[in-house]
């Protein structure tokens, strides 16, 4: 386990847009860190409140949302910062990708007018000087021809050249994090993987940590160091990626694996996880995941469970989570 | 063998660009499908996989005639479809139904889903009746909703319910054959999971072919007893599941295999990716259209477009160089 100081640490995070209202909140009691250089995977469906994490990390949330719980980045409390204040972090130190490119860029400005914005706004330097950083950038990102691309517009790229930009402008001030919100989750397979291992080359040279949110446990198991599965709003399980695929410890995560067609078995059908996720106006009373869950018993049913370590890097929400180890093990 | 359910000879389907200059003479062209030919046998799943731009959502819609092709033909149990009067049509597509994509946007928000699920049967000339309602329950229960969701509209359902409905309405008419526009990909992975079982026990139950069209290999690989792999227009490589996966004779299909994510962190390796991206399917490279992309192309392929070969019993790639990459690879393992 890395023992340095982490670069993000989210504790407790709860959010909520109609408190009181006896629906579940859109994130509950949500704990994680991430540490320098490392790459933290958030994997969830739908519904799983992984975006919604994602935006509160980011400062994006819409006012409308209530906030408790800690968010600690770099020594500071994100949670009491001001508009001004998170101006300066978003884009500086925290950097952003999203799912649509096409609609994170402005389609009237040239991409190079709009990276050169984003650079001159963080730092003080000459027009010339950004332009140059801005070639630079590109290249990095591995556009080719980077000098004539500056004065294309976004609707003259393909989706994957457009991400490439985003990521691009995200690097402009080598941010200590970088937030990816489903960034590759529009493109192509062939384009995916180009992206994927971008996002692990710059993490090796900038020392930049990364947290990806992503619904594809075939990405997870691509790319992550570590793992948080969210499940209607709460963690499932947070571990090693090798401990996640090897010894899971929620039947949800399972779910999730076996559910997915690879290329390495045949199976005529594939094993489903039965359901849908809760309407979160009316929660199931115990587990959330219980309903769906062929390992629930009537505990599962009368409490919820809370997350709890079952080593320094493996949690889960599970109250069967040794069971479930216990019998891949044998 | 006997005639196949559905045979698609050098299908071509053009679009003609609009320009706004009027001196342009040659408007510009997207050939979106470029001479694609393939059978679909009677109780066949056939898997047509593609990225997106490769034109195999445009195969799906000229099968059924729902876009009037270029050239080319589709012949329909031994009848061709393309030139059918517009009642010979409507009486073939009993037989020839579609899954669309996007459950949001392919089912009418404003009507029941009892009149959903029997448009089909309504367009073919059948009359409501109790015995049709007793049916559209019946269906509804065969692709796992309770049948009191009849009088219920579209949007009081998931996601995935919708697509059940719309598969629903796909085998009301019993059809012969059913195009899945990839019918799955919008889907969560657990809910992608309980609709592909559908299909497959649908299909088991009722006999019907597939003609599965996906971007996703893992997926249309599940599903699929063989798979066609597309690459801007036209047919790279054809062949048997296992013999696909066994033995890719493109690199094209090698370089889709590759992108793939691993099933394990284990598994992780770098790789060769594949370089760029799909060229505009306005000017696409001369010769074979991979080249500028494959990592074996050499003078030949820049020149000339290679030919679907045989390269075993049902297995056909179009690769000048196949069987020497092949060898090549095999002989570095």
């Amino acid at each position: 386990m890395n023992a340095a100081k982490p670069i993000l640490s989210v504790s407790d995070l709860t959010i909520d847009f109609s408190p009181g209202s006896g629906r579940l909140p859109a994130v509950s009691e949500v704990t994680f860190t991430v540490q320098p250089g490392e790459m933290m995977c958030i994997v969830g469906e739908s519904g799983s409140g992984k975006s919604v994490t994602a935006l509160a990390i980011m400062g994006l949330l819409p006012s409308t949302a209530r906030l408790t719980g800690g968010m600690d980045f770099d020594g500071r409390d994100l949670t009491r910062l001001s508009r001004r204040q998170w101006q300066n972090i978003r884009g500086r130190e925290i950097g952003m990708i999203f799912q649509e490119p096409m609609t994170s860029l402005n389609p009237v400005f040239t991409i190079g007018r709009q990276l050169v914005e984003s650079i001159r706004h963080h730092q003080r330097i000459s027009p010339r000087a950004a332009r140059a950083r801005a070639v630079e950038l590109l290249d990095k990102v591995g556009i080719p021809s980077p000098r004539y691309r500056l004065d294309d517009y976004p609707h003259q790229m393909s989706g994957g050249m457009r991400q490439r930009v985003m990521i691009a402008i995200a690097l402009t001030c080598s941010p200590k994090l970088l937030v990816a919100d489903e960034p590759t989750t529009a493109l192509d397979v062939t384009i995916q993987g180009q992206l994927l291992d971008l996002l692990n080359q710059l993490r090796e040279d900038t020392g930049t940590a990364i947290m990806l949110i992503t619904h594809n446990m075939g990405v997870v198991a691509e790319v992550a160091d570590r793992v948080t599965v969210m499940y209607s709003g709460q963690m499932a399980e947070q571990a090693d990626v090798m401990q996640i695929f090897d010894r899971p410890a929620h039947p949800y995560t399972r779910g999730l694996m076996i559910s997915t067609p690879n290329l390495i078995t045949t199976l005529h059908r594939l094993t489903t996880i039965p359901g849908t996720m809760p309407n979160p106006a009316v929660p199931p009373p115990g587990c959330l995941f219980a309903p769906r869950c062929d390992m629930a018993t009537p505990a599962c049913d009368a409490g919820r469970p809370a997350n709890r370590a079952l080593s320094d890097t493996h949690l889960s929400a599970c109250f069967r989570a040794e069971d479930l180890q216990g019998a891949r093990t044998r | 063998m006997t005639e196949p359910l559905i045979r698609v000879e050098n299908l071509v389907k053009h679009f003609t660009l609009a320009t706004a200059n009027p001196f342009v003479r040659h408007k510009p062209v997207v050939r979106a499908v470029d001479g694609v030919s393939f059978n679909v046998a009677e109780g066949e799943t056939l898997g047509l996989v593609g990225e997106s731009g490769c034109g195999k959502s445009t195969v799906g819609r000229l099968v059924l005639n729902l876009m009037p092709a270029t050239s080319g033909q589709v012949s329909f149990d031994g009848r061709d479809i393309l030139s059918m009067d517009a009642a010979e049509m409507r009486r073939v597509r009993k037989d020839l139904q579609i899954i669309f994509q996007d459950p949001h946007a392919s089912l009418n928000p404003r009507m029941t889903v009892e009149d959903i699920i029997l448009e089909p049967l309504y367009a073919q000339g059948a009359r409501r009746s109790p015995e049709l309602q007793a049916y559209a329950s019946e269906l509804l229960e065969m692709v796992g909703l309770p049948a009191r969701f009849r009088t219920r509209h579209p949007h009081q359902f998931s996601g995935g319910q919708r697509q059940r409905i719309g598969i629903a309405r796909a085998i009301a008419p019993k059809p012969r054959l059913v195009i899945c526009d990839e019918a799955v990909s919008a889907l969560d992975v657990s809910v992608q999971a309980q609709v592909i079982n559908l299909m497959q026990d649908l299909k088991d139950k009722m006999g019907m072919s597939y003609l599965f069209i996906g971007h996703d290999l893992a997926v249309v690989r599940h599903i699929s007893d063989r798979i066609a792999v597309m690459y801007l227009g036209r047919i790279v490589e054809i062949a048997p599941r296992e013999e696909l996966f066994d033995r890719p004779f493109h690199p094209y299909t090698q370089a889709l295999m590759a992108a793939i994510p691993v099933a394990h962190p284990r598994l992780r390796r770098d790789r060769n990716r594949v370089r760029g991206e799909l060229p505009s399917p306005l000017s696409p490279p001369t010769g074979c259209h991979f080249h500028p992309r494959c990592p074996f192309a050499r003078d030949l392929c820049r020149a000339e477009a290679p030919q679907l070969r045989q390269m075993g019993k049902a297995h056909r790639a179009s690769c000048h160089f196949a069987e020497e990459i092949v060898a090549t690879q095999a002989s570095a393992l």
